[in-house]
């Protein structure tokens, strides 16, 4: 008969236990993930921590949550490779592209054709130096972007949890630390923003030196793949209109003169000489896969 | 001639300077001193000349000293409408509906109100549903006066040696029985008392209460949200949706302040 008082009160305190329990168990979870390096599960279990509404356990997953986020910030910046690296290579390009835009201007004052259509090549090779420079950068930027994120939310559940328990210095100094880092990812950040725009600059003067050369170049020398790949530097590449599309499917109706079938065969074996890929040089095949119209680049003759 | 006429000008701007020093001083007191039915007069004039901040200036502080009505707050919603605080206009109606459900204006209003902000009214339980059909205050005096009407009819025969009679008993009945369909009523108000309402537009609902805790969700102005727990400076709210989490007390206010 004693212990009915004492059953009732358990009863009733049953639910309060069950979230103190709950918390305890998603903290326990999420601290045992962290520990085996899995970020995604820690997360979850680490979030339904303190989310919980335990005075006691909230600080501790915080603190916990912030260590995660860092550590997936610093996941994702390891896909960046070398930041120096990044860096010369752009400037590489820029300096190769101020080169063929010299040469492409002493071309054009020489008037010389020969001159003209090698700087012109120059320029190509300049721009696509120069593309491949601009998605480097602009991947490296989605990287750093999403890095940042998660550090900024790291250095939050740090301050939070700070917030909660004036006594943890230590998630005092983790914020501090990850502000650091997010301060030094931004300085970084601007670095290469910066040169993305002075790219972008020098794409455009490279592209107009390309536009003057091939003025200049006569008619029946110039290459109709020439402004396809121009169209495909363009960052934005517009979506066709669905007449166009429907254009593309049937192809155009111009025929295919004497002269423009040596002209393309001339071409497309320059094209593989002097411009080709590592994959052509070292025997590209395509695969069936390929080979298929719906994969093929460029017009139908 | 000019000398005299130079004492006579700095006499009189001194006289002007005191005179002013003591208006100044008795001008907040002189607005502290006007009436609950002057400041709503007031309030009703400069919304009419289209001088709604001051018509919110005027209720606010006719309400903030305790003079609040059903017609103030329904008045305070209109302004605070027109000066595009969209939250507090939510807030003004829900507690000038709570003093008068029956206000057919006030619900034309929050029905606009929610239509336009694209915000479901909040889903109530059947008791919550029950007890808006009284305000508040008189499912209190109902249920009051059904049990003690009750109890009296019982005992107060005996004590006083009157002769009992049937219909007493029947009246007891029928008072206990008022005071019995009184109690999901009054259970419904309590539950309504957990209301508020959000302020300001894109609020967030954060996991923790802390000032940079993880956004879950952002809620928008005059959205209404269950009060489930609170602590320091923050609430724990639910939406409709089940979306929850902490929000700051200066961007939510509950309908029924405690």
């Amino acid at each position: 008969m004693k212990l009915r008082p004492l059953a009732i009160l358990m009863l009733a305190a049953s639910p309060a236990l069950a979230v103190t329990h709950g918390a305890r168990e998603f903290y326990n979870e999420g601290v045992t993930r962290l520990g085996k390096g899995e970020l995604r599960d820690a997360e979850m279990a680490l979030r339904k921590a303190a989310g919980a509404d335990v005075e006691s356990v909230q600080p501790l997953a915080l603190y916990n949550l912030g260590h995660v986020r860092f550590r997936q910030g610093e996941e994702m910046l390891k896909g960046e490779g070398n930041r120096q690296q990044l860096l010369d290579s752009s400037v590489a390009a820029m300096n190769v592209a101020e080169e063929a835009i010299r040469s492409g201007g002493h071309a054009l004052e020489s008037d010389e054709l020969k001159a003209i259509i090698a700087a012109y090549m120059d320029a190509r090779a300049a721009q696509k130096d120069l593309r491949i420079s601009r998605d480097e950068t602009s991947r490296t930027l989605g990287l750093i972007g999403s890095a940042l994120e998660r550090w900024r939310r790291s250095a939050g559940d740090f301050h939070s949890a700070l917030e909660l328990d004036a006594t943890n210095t230590d998630a005092k100094t983790n914020a501090e630390v990850v502000e650091q880092k997010i301060e030094e990812l931004l300085k970084f950040k601007k670095q290469i923003e910066q040169q993305s725009e002075q790219v972008s600059e020098e794409r455009e003067k490279v592209k107009d030196m390309k536009k003057k050369l091939r003025g200049k170049i006569p008619k029946d020398m110039q290459r109709e793949s020439d402004d396809e790949e121009d169209d495909d530097d363009d960052e934005e590449k517009k979506e066709p209109q669905i007449g166009e599309k429907q254009k593309q499917r049937l192809g155009s109706d111009r025929e295919v003169s004497p002269d423009m079938a040596r002209w393309l065969k001339e071409t497309m074996k320059r094209r593989t000489m002097s411009l080709g890929t590592q994959q052509e040089g070292e025997g590209f095949r395509p695969t069936e896969e390929q080979r298929r119209p719906s994969q093929r680049k460029g017009r139908d003759w | 001639m000019k000398m005299t006429q130079q004492t006579i000008e700095g006499r009189a701007r001194e006289v002007a300077a005191v005179l002013s020093f003591f208006l100044v001083l008795l001008a907040p007191q002189s607005r502290a001193a006007s009436t609950p039915d002057e400041r709503f007069k007031k309030a009703s004039e400069a919304y009419a000349a289209g001088e709604f901040a001051d018509a919110v200036y005027e209720l606010r502080e006719m309400v903030n000293e305790g003079n609040f009505s059903a017609a103030a707050f329904h008045n305070l919603g209109d302004a605070e409408w027109k000066v595009g605080r969209h939250g507090h206009a939510v807030l003004a109606w829900e507690r000038a509906l709570s003093l008068d459900p029956f206000s057919k204006n006030t619900t034309a209003n929050l029905r606009f109100a929610r239509h336009n902000a694209r915000v479901d009214a909040p889903q109530l339980a059947w008791h919550e549903r029950y007890s808006t059909a009284l305000p508040g205050g008189w499912w209190i005096v109902i249920a009051s006066a059904g049990l003690w009407g009750g109890v009296a009819l019982l005992t107060l025969p005996r004590l006083l040696g009157w002769r009992r009679a049937d219909w007493h008993q029947g009246v007891a009945a029928a008072l206990f029985a008022i005071f019995l369909l009184c109690g999901p009523a009054l259970f419904g108000t309590w539950k309504r008392s957990q209301f508020g309402v959000v302020l300001e537009d894109d609020v967030p609902l954060r996991l923790t209460p802390t000032r940079e805790a993880e956004t879950l969700v952002k809620v928008t102005a005059g959205e209404m949200a269950r009060v489930e727990r609170e602590r320091g400076e923050y609430f724990y709210v639910r939406a409709d949706g089940d979306r929850a989490g902490w929000v700051r007390k200066a961007d939510f206010a509950l309908v029924w302040p405690r």
